[in-house]
This record gives structure tokens, sequence and C-alpha cells, in this order.
């Protein structure tokens, strides 16, 4: 599964297609990905019940927890880590938590106690991490390190042990949420110091050079889906994500207004068309990322088919800061594709509810999921 | 839920209750005062609440028909409190039902807050430091003030309006992971890496061998300079520094003047071979700089001084000014990381990269420099205080392969150096000792020496050097609970935990020797010894960090840079992006150094909303169309009649974050002021609520799309709450300027005059206002308002949990007595910190 999210939104009168069903006409934006209209389904009136406070919702895309510009707010455990608690033994990383972007501040996994997982932003370090093997004494120091860090965890298990004698019973809850960190802390380093030894897969391509330039959001993105598209390629884990983090970038067109000030158009004709640029500039970097999967044999077909690729936005209108209508669409992953699913855009269509037939998809057996009580309507299977 | 009256005799009086209050275990709280409540609360509710209340609407989600009213439990006491409060400020019944009658008003405030008070209970919660706290914990427990971890922390989420709030501290694993990793970080900065001290240099080096100057000199955006006017090696036919001269023949230059501001793409840096440095660690930068004006080819004095900014890749280091008569030497020290270099930014000259033509033919303000000279690394003494903490006077000795414990895993450039100890068990016991008192800010009991000496002499055991043992174990003593947590002992008022609760409200910090002290000998929890520290910490420059944590939560001042100023609606110069952050630091410096004014010395609450001075540079008096202040530094400016400012609430700080770069909504602003400096509830708009979409092509004001909204009345029941004050400040634009119109776009033609703007309105209670002089009056005359918003806001932020229904009657009794220091805001934290609230944890 991956996830490409865009934090800035995507204008609704250029993604969403009029039409219902099969037949739809392709909406400006649905055009650049016309070649794989049969391997995608896009969603209308769909979005996450009680999510809202504009950009603040960006936190909530794969939880669904709501009211998160609230006093009190607190997050919840994310559709990838949730997915990842299952199957994420399978594979050397359980899961890649990537961003693109300048402001670097947020992340669209969270753990079940709804804490943040900092994201990856160097392209460098995510190739290093899937395919550079150290050399044996960096291997050596790195299970030292390892193992240094399992002794220090058991020995702060025993202060927390000895704290939590001393505490009331209102402040036990707090301590063994410490204990349950520093388990599953170790319990990754248990995995991590099995998978040390065995050697990473190689690839016949070189290390990417990271892009410094801040403005440059299409010429990074498309680095970091390729090493999203290698890391799926050799099974070094099953589960991406990845936010688009626009605020700042001018996507280097000369003179241009950074990306989050455009969405502020205020309904200018010329600020929209430059926005409009942006957009579509996002989508056909998308596009090459669906077409690159596609590209790739695998088990009969191709990666595309055994993929599910997620694109969406917290935002259905920035201009007005909505978080209702969402643009949402779901390619590849083995799904009956082709249509347009139309939901009620006064009264939304839980977006969980997606989420719930993409855990389906992956063999876990969850029936819901945030506010998803079940599969998503209309949208089935491919066998 | 159905109301079930329970008949229990009251058998208290309420005035004995009041002061014991406290401190009452559950059994003894007040138990349900059931004929009270039927005669008393019951039949006020029938007349005036339930019609709304109850089970068919609840409106605002509370139902007072089934409320219960067994005022031990703490909720029930959070919603009474709720019911209490809206009584007190008049805000229910709605104005349009028929109002109560006073006194029985009154009799119900009255029961209410007997319930209330009589039930007040404190539980212990232990709270987890959040990033910023721990980035300070561990720069004051190590003297590392360099110290930068933060950033490898993820964020933390707040709760109540604030990151010290303990609910919303969760940790997870990736904390854990990244605890692990911060204090690898901090424990390699702190150690000494050579008995010897690191050799300090000084070094100087001149603007024309710094490749982006001369490269100036060299287009004609530059100049180089002798004390009269242009050097020699400069042309005047073609403006430009002759083509082929050769920088290592020259003398030194007098300066290389400049005449536009740096980008990045044109950075002024200072970098050059003299001047770079390999040893991370603190440096003096000093620079030579000042102004001066040329008129083709002439040099003349400037006619003010000139703003410049230091900075590193990353950060700024401050703005300075370049006299105008004779250069000045400008000093500064930081921290910096080996081969980083700084960068001259003359952020008041106008944006440019060349003249075609050279410099001979134009005329225009210019900054120059001198100079500039590195010293450092600068170290007062060694091995450094960080080292001494960890290793006190043990030596360093070079590792020797002959010695049979492994190889210390530390990268060092050099030689090997590593601490040794002749009696190891003896030593690390002592260091254990010391270190441990020091994270866990109290005494450690011996199970938990034994339980890090066992660990460190596991290590040992196993081969460790005598530095790495200790290292992995200081490093354990790092990811304790102990050392993230702060939570009290259970029994008697912990001295221990109210050192620490009062170094982290006034320092985010961990409590000093002294508080320590005075802690071990119990006599912290003394009125006059409370107060005197109280003193000592606000005196002291780690109450800056009290000051940007909680005005930049309270006031939001975090967020100011969420957006940027729109260029073709604010096309000014000190809003282009490479020297924004002149004006926009300004601004935030203003509303600190204003709110640091306050509690120094003792302003009322109500220069929140109106003051007679303000804090003042050049960009912010700029921007507040005031004359006569120029340069850099903020200083006090008594505000002329018709200023427009005064107060907070009008500073650019709270203006820019209150809007979006570019459009201003009385609804967002409206919001702001009522929650944030009224402290009102403000009910979160119902669900699929669709925002305004902002149109700046002027065919349409926002307060014509908000009327149609207002008249809805599902709307106006809120909108009548929280818009007012953001009609009254529609006169200040997105960038905090004055206006009278808005800015709107003909096409891509910026017209400074469209609609012209309405800043009238109507209060909550129904008191009119034609602008927002005449709101501030109306807001003045209740300064006990501003107060409790105030304290509520301080407390929250002190104790890291919500006030309870009890903690904020004790608040009330706070701003009564305010009253007679006429609400000054030192005696306000002086109040908060001697609250039962405050000192029982």
């Amino acid at each position: 599964m991956v996830v490409v999210y865009t934090d800035m939104g995507i204008m609704p009168q250029f993604f969403f297609p009029e039409q219902p069903g099969r037949d739809y006409e392709l909406s400006p934006y649905l055009e650049i990905l016309r070649e794989f209209r049969n391997d995608l389904s896009v969603f209308s009136g769909v979005s996450h019940p009680q999510v809202d406070g504009g950009h603040a919702a960006d936190i909530c895309f794969l939880t669904g927890a709501p009211h998160p510009g609230r006093g009190g707010f607190r997050n919840s455990i994310s559709l990838d880590q949730f997915a990842a608690e299952r199957i994420g033994p399978q594979t050397r990383f359980g899961h890649l938590n990537l961003i693109v972007g300048n402001e670097l501040r947020q992340s669209l996994s969270w753990t079940s106690s709804g804490v943040r997982i900092p994201p990856e932003q160097k392209p460098s370090a995510v190739f290093k991490q899937l395919f550079l093997q150290g050399n044996p004494a960096e291997v050596a120091a790195h299970i030292r390190q390892l193992s240094e860090g399992r002794s220090i965890l058991d020995t702060v298990a025993d202060s927390a042990k000895s704290l939590q004698r001393r505490l009331g019973a209102e402040d036990r809850g707090r301590v063994d949420q410490y204990f349950t960190s520093v388990r599953e802390l170790e319990q990754q380093m248990v995995k991590a110091e099995e998978w040390e030894t065995k050697p990473k897969p190689q690839v016949d391509v070189p290390a990417p050079q990271d892009n410094e330039d801040r403005n440059d959001t299409i010429g990074r993105t498309r680095l970091m889906l390729d090493m999203t598209r290698l890391a799926l390629q050799t099974d070094s884990t099953r589960l991406i994500t990845i936010m688009i983090q626009d605020a700042g970038s001018t996507h280097k067109v000369p003179n241009g207004a950074d990306h989050h000030n455009l969405t502020h158009h205020g309904s200018r004709p010329e600020v929209i068309a430059n926005l409009r640029r942006m957009e579509e500039n996002q989508l056909k970097a998308f596009g090459e990322f669906l077409g690159a999967l596609k590209g790739i044999p695998d088990g009969g077909g191709n990666l595309l088919d055994h993929t599910m690729v997620l694109h969406g936005a917290g935002m259905g209108n920035a201009n007005a800061h909505s978080n209702v209508n969402l643009p949402i669409l779901l390619a590849g992953g083995g799904f009956k594709h082709g249509q347009h699913l139309v939901f009620d855009k006064q009264r939304n269509y839980p977006l969980a509810n997606l989420y719930v037939s993409m855990l389906q998809r992956m063999g876990i057996d969850a029936d819901k999921f945030a506010s998803g009580t079940s599969t998503l309507r209309g949208l089935e299977m491919a066998s | 839920m159905t109301f079930t009256p329970v008949s229990l005799p009251r058998f208290l009086a309420a005035a004995t209750l009041a002061l014991t209050a406290a401190h009452t275990p559950a059994a003894d709280r007040l138990p349900p005062d059931s004929s009270g409540y039927q005669k008393i609360i019951r039949p006020f509710l029938e007349k005036h609440c339930i019609d709304c209340h109850d089970k068919d609407e609840a409106k605002g989600d509370l139902r007072l028909d089934s409320l219960p009213t067994d005022f031990r439990d703490p909720k029930t006491v959070e919603v009474w409190t709720h019911v209490h409060e809206r009584l007190r400020d008049g805000e229910m019944p709605p104005k349009k039902k028929p109002q109560p009658d006073a006194a029985q008003s009154q009799a119900v405030q009255r029961w209410l807050a007997q319930q209330i008070r009589a039930n007040a209970t404190r539980s212990t919660v232990i709270r987890r430091l959040n990033r910023i706290e721990y980035e300070n914990t561990v720069r004051d427990l190590l003297n590392l003030p360099w110290l930068d971890v933060k950033v490898l922390l993820p964020p933390d989420a707040e709760s109540h309006g604030f990151d010290t709030v303990a609910e919303a501290l969760d940790i997870s694993y990736v904390q854990m992971a990244r605890y692990l990793e911060t204090a690898e970080v901090a424990l390699e900065l702190a150690v000494a890496t050579t008995p010897e001290v690191p050799e300090s240099k000084t070094s100087r080096d001149w603007p024309q061998n710094m490749g982006w100057w001369w490269a100036r000199a060299g287009i004609g955006a530059g100049v180089p300079l002798t004390e009269d006017g242009p050097d020699p090696v400069w042309d005047s036919t073609t403006g430009k520094v002759r083509v082929g001269t050769d920088v290592k023949t020259l003398p030194p230059l007098k300066a290389i003047g400049v005449f536009f501001h740096a980008d990045p793409a044109s950075p002024l840096s200072m970098e050059s071979g003299k001047l770079r440095i390999r040893v991370p660690g603190v440096y003096r930068i000093s620079l030579s700089a000042y102004a001066f004006d040329w008129d083709k080819g002439e040099l003349r004095p400037a006619k003010a001084a000139r703003p410049f900014q230091i900075t590193t890749a990353t950060r700024s280091l401050g703005f300075f000014d370049a006299p105008q008569d004779k250069p000045a030497v400008v000093s500064l020290t930081t921290w910096l990381n080996a081969n980083e270099s700084f960068s001259f930014n003359p952020v008041s000259l106008v944006h440019g990269a060349g003249l075609k033509n050279g410099a001979a033919d134009i005329t225009r303000p210019g900054v120059a420099l001198e100079w500039a000279e590195i010293e450092g690394p600068l170290n007062t003494q060694w091995p450094p205080i960080s080292h001494q903490r960890l290793f006190g006077d043990l030596p360093l000795e070079e590792w020797k392969k002959e010695w049979k414990t492994d190889r210390p895993p530390y990268k060092r450039p050099g030689k090997l150096y590593t601490v040794v100890s002749h009696a190891p068990l003896v030593d690390a016991e002592r260091l254990l000792r010391d270190f441990a008192r020091r994270a866990f800010r109290r005494p450690p009991v011996e199970e938990e020496i034994q339980r890090y000496l066992a660990f460190a002499r596991a290590k040992l055991d196993a081969n460790a050097s005598f530095e790495e043992a200790m290292r992995t174990a200081y490093k354990a003593i790092l990811c304790s609970p102990d050392f993230l947590f702060l939570h009290s002992e259970p029994g008697p008022p912990d001295n221990y935990a109210l050192a620490a609760r009062l170094s982290y409200f006034l320092w985010s910090s961990t409590p000093d020797d002294e508080l320590v002290r005075l802690a071990a000998d119990g006599t912290l929890h003394r009125p006059e010894v409370l107060r005197a520290q109280t003193e000592r910490l606000l005196a002291d420059t780690k109450a800056q960090r009290f000051i940007e944590n909680f005005t930049g939560q309270w006031l939001k001042l975090r967020d100011i840079n969420a957006t940027q100023p729109d260029r073709q609606l604010y096309p000014e110069p000190e809003f282009e992006s490479d020297v924004a952050s002149y004006a926009i630091d300004s601004m935030v410096e203003e509303t600190r150094l204003f709110f640091a004014a306050m509690f120094r010395d003792d302003l009322s609450v109500t220069s929140v909303i109106d003051s007679d001075f303000a804090l003042l540079n050049e960009p912010l008096a700029k921007i507040y169309g005031i004359d006569g202040v120029t340069g850099a530094a903020l200083r006090h400016v008594k505000l002329p009649p018709g200023s427009h400012r005064g107060g907070i609430l009008t500073q650019a700080a709270i203006l820019k974050t209150s809007a979006n770069g570019t459009t201003t909504s009385p609804v967002t602003r409206g919001v702001w002021v009522t929650t944030r400096l009224l402290g009102r509830p403000v009910p979160p708009p119902p669900p699929n609520t669709p925002g305004i979409d902002p149109d700046v092509r002027g065919a349409t004001t926002i307060r014509e799309q908000l009327a149609k909204h207002r008249t809805v009345e599902s709307c106006a029941s809120c909108h009548t709450k929280m818009d007012p004050p953001g009609f009254a400040l529609e006169n200040y634009d997105a960038v905090g300027g004055w206006r009278e119109h808005y800015r709107v776009l003909d096409g891509t033609r910026l017209n400074r005059k469209g609609p012209p703007v309405d800043p009238s309105g109507e209060t909550v209670k129904g008191q009119a206002f034609g602008d927002l002089e005449a709101l501030k009056k109306i807001l003045l005359a209740d300064p006990d308002q501003l107060a409790r918003n105030l304290a509520l806001k301080l407390l929250t932020y002190a104790t890291g949990t919500a006030p309870s229904g009890p903690d904020r009657f004790e608040m009330e009794d706070l701003v009564i007595r305010s009253r007679a220091t006429h609400y000054g805001l030192r005696s306000m934290i002086h109040e908060v910190v001697q609250s039962k609230a405050f000192r029982n944890q």
C-alpha cells in the first residue's frame, strides 16, 4: 500500500468528474491520468466525519481522529501503522514514512498512543537504509548499539516498576504507556538485530542525490516516488506513506508565489491559473509513478496490480479551508476499477470505509477502522 | 441518565468547608445537598434553562434536566462550574428570553459556589517533559547552553492551549528511540575529548577576500571604498571594478559597499579561508560596518543608520545597525559547527542582482563592510563544566591497545583520549549519585543508585572502558521515567516537586541548586520563601523561556510564519521574502517585550487591551505609521493621539497571526480575541459548515458575505458572541497596518482604495460600538474578565492540568484580590504561585 497526500488541497472544479459510474467523462485533472482510467477509481462525497480545522486535518488523513484543531485533541493510530502492527514483520522494514517539503512539521503516520512518527525527508537516507550494506565493522557497531539500547531499556523498565509502586492509581496509566513504549522499542530492536546480519537486496541504480531546491517540489516528489518504487520492487516494505508538504514552494515558477499563498486565491482567475499548473504537475508526477509500477512485471501481472496506491488531500477546497468532499482516488491493488463512485455531497460518506476495504485487501481481518464500519460501498475486489 | 435525588443531610457548614477544601479526602467531602437543590436550583432550571437544555434539544450538548448533583464526582463539578460561569457572566439565559430575577440568580450562584468549592480535589498528575523542556533541562543539567536536540524529538501535542498539559503528553516507542539518541548527542558534546584546552584563535579578513563581496563589486552591485570615496580599483567609466584586478596584490581595501540586500541566489556570505572554522564550538563573531550614500561616484554621509542581519544558513543571529557617520563594531557569540559560515544581509536595501551600467551614474543608499573577525573556540575553563558534571576531576588519557578494555566507540579526528579511573566502582558510585540527584530533581533512593551502579558494573565486567560504562549508565538515567516525568511523591507536600513546578513554570527547566537546597531543608513551601524564589526566577535570564513559551502559545506567536504576506496585495518592500524576517521577527519581539514589561513593571492586565505606550523599532513604526523611530533596537515610545495602537490587541504580531497573509476574517479574529484575551468559550462550528470563500476582487466584502450567515438563527447564536471583536479589527490589514479601505485587485492591478471598512458592531450583551476605540472602552470596563482569563491561562500552563471547578473559584478569589493591585501581572503571577492549586501538586 502506498499513500500519497498533498497538504494544499486540490481544486475541486478541476478534479471531480461530473457523471457517476463507469462512463464518466474525464475531468481536466483525470485527463492527465487517462491511461490509468481502468486502473483507478475516483470518489466524490467522501470525507472523515468530524475531522475539521483546515490545515489541522492533515494529521488525521490516515487516522480519522475527530476535531484536530480543538483543545484536548488526541490523535489515534494511522492506517499504515494499524497495518504495520499486523503485516509489518513480514518485511525488513515494517513501514516507510516519507515526506517531501520544507517545513517537515507533519506526518501521516501516528502510533496507537497518538504520537507522531517523524518522517524521512532525504531520498539518499531512504536509499541507504534500503540497499546499502554496511561493512562488517559498521554492522558490528550497529549490532553493538542495538544491544546497548536493549540493555538500557531493561534497566529503565526496572525504574518504571519502582516508580509505579509509588504512584496513585490515576498516574499508573501513564507509566503503563511508558512500559509499552519500552517493550515495543525492544521488540523492534530485536527484529532489527536479526535483519542486520542478512544481506540487503541489491539494485542496479546509483544512490540518489538529494534535491535541496526548496522550490522544486516536482523534482523532489519524483525522487521520493522513485525510492518508493524501488522499495516495493524489492519487497523491502509493503507500507509506504508520503506526505507532500508544499507551503513555501513556488514550483520554480519565476517570480512565482508560494503554493500556500496561491491556495488563498480569493477567486482571482490568474492566481487560480497558476495554482492549476502546480496541481497538474503534481498529478503528472503521480501518473509517472503509476506508469512505472505498471511497467514492472510481478507474479503474472504487474506491480500496480498488486499495490494499492491512494492519492488524496485533506481539504476539499483550500480557499475556504473546508475539510469535506475530499479529492480521493485509489489506483491498483486488484480492485474492480474504472469508476467514479459518487456519495452524498451534503452528508459525506466516511472515507475510513475505504480504509477498511484496503485493510481487507491486505488480508487483514478488520471490519472497522476509525469511523469506518464496513467496506466501501460499490468497490469490489477484482477476484 | 435520569436524575435521582440522594437524600443525605447536610452536616457541615459551607464556610468551614471552603477553608478545608483542598486536602479533603474523598470520603469526607460534602455529600449531595438534595434539599438545597430541590429548593433553589431545580425551580430555577425549570423556569429558565430546561426548555433548551433537555433531552429533546440539549443545546450545546448540555442537558440540565438530568445533570447529576453529587458534587463529589469531579465530572459533575466541571459541568456545574460551566453552568455557574454562564450565569455569572450573564450569557445565559439568552438576551431574547425572559431574564431571571437577580436575587434568584444570585442564590443559585451562591449555592453552586458552595458545592463546588467544598469539593476541591487534586490528584497528582504525572507529566512528561515536553521537548522544549527536555532540551532546556539537559542544557542546564550538563551546562550545555548551545545543545540543539529539540529537533530530534517529535513535536508534542497540546491540550487546553498548552504543550505543558499532562494529558496530551503521551509517550511511545518513537520518543523512546529518540531519547536514546538525544542522550548520546548530549553526552558526546559534554565530554572533553582532549586533556588540553583547544587553542583559541582570532582571525580577521576583508571583504575583498570574500568571494561574494568581490563579485558584487565586479558587477556594479557594490563598490570598493576608501575613507573619501571609491577606491582607485573602481573604474568610474564602467562603474565596476577594473577587469583583471588581482585581489592578492591589493593592500586591504577600506571597505566594500553594497546597494542590494542578500537573497539565496546572491548571499553576502563572509566565507573566506581565514574565517573558516574547523573545530565546532562557541565563537565570537565581530564585524565593522557603516552606512553610506552613493551619488554617481561620490561618497556622501548616510541620511540614517541602516539595519543589517547576521545569519547562518539555518538561523538568524540578530539585527544590528550600521551607523551613519563612522564604522562601528558589532559582536555576537554563538555556537558554530565545523565549516559553518555566516552571512550579512542589509535588510533595508532593495532587491537586485547587479547594475548593467555599473554604479557610475546611480544615486543610492548603501551599507559597507570593513572587515569581519572570528575568535574561538571560546572556553572559559577546561575541562568544561559539562565534563566535570559527568566525570569530576578524573584524568583523561590516550587510549592504549595494551589496556584490556574494548576500544571506546567514539569517533575522534585525532588521538582518542578517554576518562580513566583507578577505583572504577568507587568513582562510579560517587559520580552516579551526584548525577542522579541532579537528573531526578530530588535525592535518589538507594535502590536507584544500586540499579544504575549494577548496570555500570555489568558494562565494566563486559570489558567496556570506564568512560563508556559510565556514559551508558548516564544514558539510562536520561531515558528513565524519573528523569522524563515530573511527578510528586505521595504523602505530605513534596517540596522537591514544588521546586520543579516553580522552575518548569518560570524557566521551562530543571530547578537549580538554590531551589533544591530550599526543598531539602523543607522551607520552600513557606509563602515568603516561595515569593522570594519567584522574584529570583523572574529576574533571571532563563525567564525568557517563560515569555517565549507562554506567549508563543497563549497568543499563538509560534504560528507567526504560517503564512507570508501576499505580494500582490502587499507589495511593500519590507515584506519581500528575503528581508521579511526583519519586520516579522520585530513583531514577535514587540509582543514578547511588551509581556515582559507587563510582569517586570507589574502593569495591569488591562494593558492587553490598551496602553499609552508601545515598544517599537523602525520597521514596526513604519507599519504603524509612527514617525521618528529609527534603527533595529526596540524602545519605549509614547503613543501619539490617534495612533490606533496600544495594548497587545493591536500589535502587528497578533494581527498577522490572526490573518492568512491575504485576507482577514472577522470570525477568525473574533474567536481569537474571545477565547484568548477574554477567555470565553466559543463552541466549535457545527459539522460540515462551509468556510467562506474569500474574494479579493472587491465585489463583496467579508462583512457582506458574513451578513447572510448571521441572519440564519442557528448560526447567529454563536456568531453574535464571537464576531464582534473581529469586526472592530477589520480596520487592521493582514500584516498589521491600519486601513480604512480594503485593498483589492482589479485584474492584477492593486487598488488600495477598495470598498470602505465598516468596523462597527454590537457585543453579545447588546452594547453597540462604532470602532475598535469604542470596543476597547467596553472591554476595559470589565477588568475582572481579563484578569480571570490570564490567571486561568497561567495556572493551566504552570500546573499542566486544566483548572478544575474548585481551582476556577480559587482563581476567582485571586481576581477579586488583584483589584487592590490594579490587576498587576507580577502580583498575579505571585498569587498563582501561592495558590493551593499550584502548591498542592
